[in-house]
């Protein structure tokens, strides 16, 4: 049996729906603008026909319908393109990154100009041309002194301009770590909040407009891939559900787990590689070996800018041009100053004799640590060292060198006061004195003693002794005896071991010893120290050709750039810049140019700049150097380029499915205005037909 | 595919904005002469530019040391020239100093225009250019003839390192500067000339004769030395000639590699404005119509 009112019912289903319609249209219209919205729509379905099969069912003539109902409100979106669009967003933003790095680069290295390195160098060329032409020109050598300085300072200015720009990118990184761990965090409150609304069976698209804008967010930081676990209790089978977020690499597979049902992991990038740079990133409990990790982002092309390990080295775009920077830099400074010391300078004309003043410096402090032996026959060595010490700091000091004095006395391991003993590095030479004056002398034993523990001794030996990066490294060994080493059995460690292991630090070892004593001259060669007769009577002229070496020593050549300068001895006087040829040293005159002219051709000769084993000449490689960073950076923009295109070009195929067109909604909202329209007009006919019943039917002949 | 307002409006930001960008790049261009203005623009154009630019520094640097070696070769020049003609006067002296009809008084006389004549030798041989002793080979700083009377050279005279006062006009490649001080003033003249007046205080003519012989050896040193400059003079000249030519041509590849051409960007400029004004013209109309103004 049919219901009196289901007409009237069945017309305020209509009105209502239509009404609910009309809502979502002046939402839409109002939020067409917003960022990262997504049309909606409400979905119309028929409400369930009268009458529903059953026992009792009425014998109706067939099921009629009741009228319509909104059954959901969806969001317009096709999350294909979503997966699209963040592929494209990932290699945008790594590009864009990179791009930026590179051009800032550039804009440091100023090349081709007319006030880069090259034209330096080639005006430094000039000035020593010049100077070959009338070598007696007081005016000519102080430009040559003034060029060679501007050398130096645009080595400095570069090297510094690079490690500054370098540490930016650092901060850079830790602000995109921040960023990524602050919107997983907000992802993270979205999921549960979305995970509290599903289970009742409704869509909260507002809730996933928002979680879209994020992860989209997050995909042009690191290389991402979403997946949805269903919401449980009654939701909706449209219902997304949370998201479960994954750090893949470019190939797929997985590499942490950023965000999952159970909560959010924060993601950590470690700093413990060789020169601070980036080894591994940690994402919650995993860790990620940065070098195996080829997931793109803006992420990753910050961290390959500032550096990375690989392979036990630090390398990335700034590194590399650094450690570029620093390799010209020593191989020149270290060519020139070669060619430098074997001439002759108006000084050492007059005086004679060939001082082998160096061009460049490298250093302003010199670690040099004193081994010295404290078996009874040492007693004349070492209060010559005490009474010599004074002349040979003070030698140093005029060069424009600190001398930072260490003391490692030293007998037969063993006995008593033989095992190595170190005192503190200082940078006063009259604790270094005292020091010496509280050496005391035990037995010795068999001749030969343990020296090789005095250097090598983790915690006691000179090897132990923390220098500060760009400092000097000596060690002068001043014994009369040989030292034991693995062939006798009385140490652990040998010869060539030792010598290795000083090499790969860059520490010379200069030995003061007996003559005969040749098993040290292992030590001394390898690493470009002296051999010194340590029963000389002058012993103050011996520990002055130890100073002269170390004067000559440019240090070593991580950071060179950062320190290259003109030598104190060419600032102190013009008449130190060596002109003449140092053959003779007797004959030498002021006019014979030679040595400038090799000076000036150390420029055009060819040298292993690069470390590579290759050779070329300076100009060639920095030419060469400058090409590969144009090359990088023409490919990062162009391909910069390129992936915005790409990314602009599926948004736009997202757009068309997603934004709000106004003038569609407009048609909509008229067609639903219509309905309503209809819908009420069925209401007013319900009325009339209800009217016709109520006060009309039964009221006949009246 | 189904277009919405705010996709149309992007698109047109977009495009204009990369329109403004390609003005851009042209405006740089045209106010710095040059095709690229960092290393990125054109990877191999930069290298190239940059060993272009050194080139051109080394050839201009060759030139400026040829003016040094001008300054030695013209000094030398008319140095050995005054001495040359010193030296004729000296032979004439004895040619005459040989007729032994001269009295003593005569040949004092003559004696006397030797002497005069030696002093002019010294003071030539002592010659000073900018501060430098020009006929003391590299040993600049030194005369060369140490003592004034009886004159006598330097002690390092005749040692051959002191005889190369180069100056280096190409790569590698070396111009002797000076005239070799051996050949020129040495012990021998001025021993000559001393001797030439000894002999016509002692009217001894045999010693004349001798001397003369002597005399005529040192002139053709001299002027063997003198055409060898010669030589070398005209050596440097061409050296000159090439290296100006190189200049012109070294500046022609700089400028090819690098410069503009005014003419093209010119134009590319006008069409790119051109291009510029129909994008926001055409985007302002469409992008403001919608179904909106024509619903009542």
């Amino acid at each position: 049996m049919r219901s009196t009112f289901m007409g009237l019912e069945t017309a305020r289903r209509g009105m209502f729906t239509q009404q609910s319609a009309l809502y979502t249209t002046g939402q839409n219209v109002a939020n067409a603008s917003t960022p990262g919205y997504t049309r909606q729509r409400v979905n119309f379905a028929q409400t369930e026909p009268y009458p529903g099969v059953g026992m009792n069912m009425p014998q109706l003539p067939g099921q009629m319908g009741t009228g319509v109902k909104a059954e959901s409100v969806q969001r317009i979106r096709e999350s294909f393109l979503d997966v699209q669009y963040r592929g494209e967003n990932n290699k945008a933003g790594y590009w864009q990154a990179r791009s930026d790095a590179l051009s800032k680069m550039e804009s440091i290295m100023n090349e081709p100009s007319d006030s880069g390195l090259s034209t330096v160098m080639d005006q430094f060329w000039q000035s020593l041309q010049d100077l070959a032409v009338d070598p007696t020109n007081a005016g000519a050598r102080s430009v040559v002194r003034q060029r060679g300085e501007a050398v130096g300072d645009t080595f400095n200015y570069l090297s510094n301009s690079l490690s500054a720009v370098k540490r930016d990118q650092k901060d850079q990184v830790d602000v995109t770590v921040k960023e990524i761990n602050s919107v997983v965090y907000q992802l993270d409150q979205i999921n549960k909040q979305i995970g509290s609304v599903e289970p009742h069976g409704m869509l909260p698209n507002d809730l996933y407009d928002e979680r879209d804008r994020l992860v989209d967010q997050l995909s042009s930081l690191v290389n991402i891939k979403v997946d949805y676990v269903k919401s449980g209790g009654n939701a909706d089978p449209k219902a997304e559900g949370k998201a479960v977020i994954k750090l893949v690499d470019d190939n797929g597979s997985e590499q942490g787990v950023l965000l999952s049902n159970a909560g959010y992991n924060k993601l950590n990038v470690n700093y413990k590689g060789a020169d601070d740079s980036v080894n591994t990133i940690t994402v919650g409990a995993q860790t990620i070996d940065f070098s195996k990790m080829n997931s793109s982002g803006k992420l990753r092309a910050l961290i390959e800018s500032y550096g990375y390990e690989k392979d036990g080295q630090s390398t990335g775009i700034y590194s590399d041009m650094l450690n570029e920077l620093d390799n010209m830099a020593y191989t020149f400074a270290k060519e020139f100053n070669d060619v430098h010391a074997s001439g002759l300078s108006p000084n050492e004309i007059a005086a004679g004799k060939n001082d082998e003043i160096p061009f460049f410096s490298g250093a302003s402090r010199a670690d040099v640590a004193f081994i010295i032996d404290n078996t009874g026959s040492m007693t004349v060595p070492i209060n010559n060292v005490k009474t010599n010490i004074n002349n040979f700091a003070s030698m140093l000091k005029d060069q424009g060198i600190e001398a930072n004095l260490g003391l490692v006395t030293y007998g037969e391991v063993g006995e008593t006061g033989g095992d190595p003993a170190k005192n503190a590095l200082t940078t006063d030479i009259s604790q270094f004195v005292n020091y010496v004056n509280s050496i005391t002398m035990t037995g010795g034993g068999d001749t030969p003693e343990s020296g090789l523990e005095a250097i090598m001794d983790p915690n006691n030996g000179a090897i132990s002794y923390d220098a500060a990066t760009g400092d000097l490294k000596h060690i002068i060994l001043v014994t009369d005896a040989p030292v034991h080493d693995v062939t006798d059995g009385k140490s652990t460690y040998s010869i060539t071991d030792v010598a290795n292991a000083l090499l790969q630090k860059g520490i010379r070892l200069h030995v003061v010893t007996d003559l005969s004593n040749t098993q040290l001259q292992g030590l001394s060669d390898p690493t470009g120290g002296l051999f010194i007769d340590i029963n000389s009577p002058d012993f103050g002229t011996q520990l002055q050709k130890i100073a002269t070496n170390i004067t000559n020593d440019i240090g070593s050549k991580k950071g060179y750039a950062s320190r290259i300068d003109v030598s104190q001895a060419i600032k102190d006087s013009l008449d130190n810049i060596a002109t003449a040829t140092g053959s003779v040293p007797s004959a030498a005159t002021l006019g014979d140019s030679s040595n400038v002219k090799a000076l000036a051709d150390v420029i055009n000769q060819p040298f292993d700049y690069g470390n590579n084993s290759e050779q070329s000449d300076f100009r060639n490689y920095y030419q060469n150097v400058i090409g590969g960073m144009g090359v990088l950076s023409q490919e990062a923009t162009r391909l910069t380029t390129n992936s915005t295109t790409l990314q602009q070009s599926v948004d736009q195929k997202r757009q068309s499915v997603s934004s709000v067109s106004l003038d569609e909604e407009m048609t909509n909202m008229i067609q639903f205005q219509q309905a309503y329209n209809a819908s009420a007009r069925m209401i007013t006919l319900q009325d009339e037909l209800l009217d016709k019943i109520i006060n009309g039917m039964g009221t006949g002949g009246r | 595919m189904r277009i919405t307002q705010s996709m149309l409006a992007a698109n047109s930001l977009r495009n204009i904005s990369s329109s403004y960008d390609r003005m851009g790049k042209l405006q740089d261009q045209l106010s710095t002469g040059k095709k690229i203005t960092k290393p990125s623009d054109d990877p191999v154009s930069a290298m190239k530019g940059m060993s272009y630019r050194s080139d051109l520094v080394s050839v201009e640097q060759y030139k400026r040391n040829l003016s040094e070696l001008h300054t030695w070769m013209d000094n030398s020049e008319s140095g050995m020239k005054q001495a040359d003609s010193a030296l004729q006067r000296i032979r004439e002296l004895v040619v005459q100093g040989q007729n032994s009809s001269l009295t003593e008084v005569d040949r004092t006389a003559i004696a006397d225009e030797v002497s005069q004549l030696q002093q002019d030798l010294v003071k030539t041989a002592n010659t000073q250019v900018a501060g430098r002793y020009i006929f003391h080979g590299n040993d600049v700083m030194n005369p060369p003839v140490t003592q004034e009377d009886p004159p006598k050279v330097a002690d390092n005279l005749a040692k051959s390192e002191i005889n190369n006062y180069s100056v280096e006009v190409s790569d590698g490649v070396s111009l002797k500067a000076n005239v070799n001080p051996q050949n020129v003033f040495n012990q021998e003249l001025f021993d000559v000339v001393g001797g030439i007046q000894t002999a016509l205080k002692k009217g001894n003519t045999t010693d004349l004769d001798s001397m003369l012989t002597r005399l005529d050896k040192v002139m053709d040193t001299q002027s063997a030395e003198r055409s060898e400059l010669g030589a070398r003079s005209n050596r440097l000249d061409m050296v000159e000639s090439r290296l100006n030519e190189q200049s012109v041509t070294a500046t022609q590849i700089l400028s090819d590699n690098e410069d503009v051409d005014m003419e093209k960007v010119i134009m590319d400029l006008t069409n790119q404005e051109s291009v510029h004004r129909a994008a926001l013209s055409v985007g302002s109309r469409i992008i403001q119509p919608s179904l909106l103004d024509f619903l009542k």
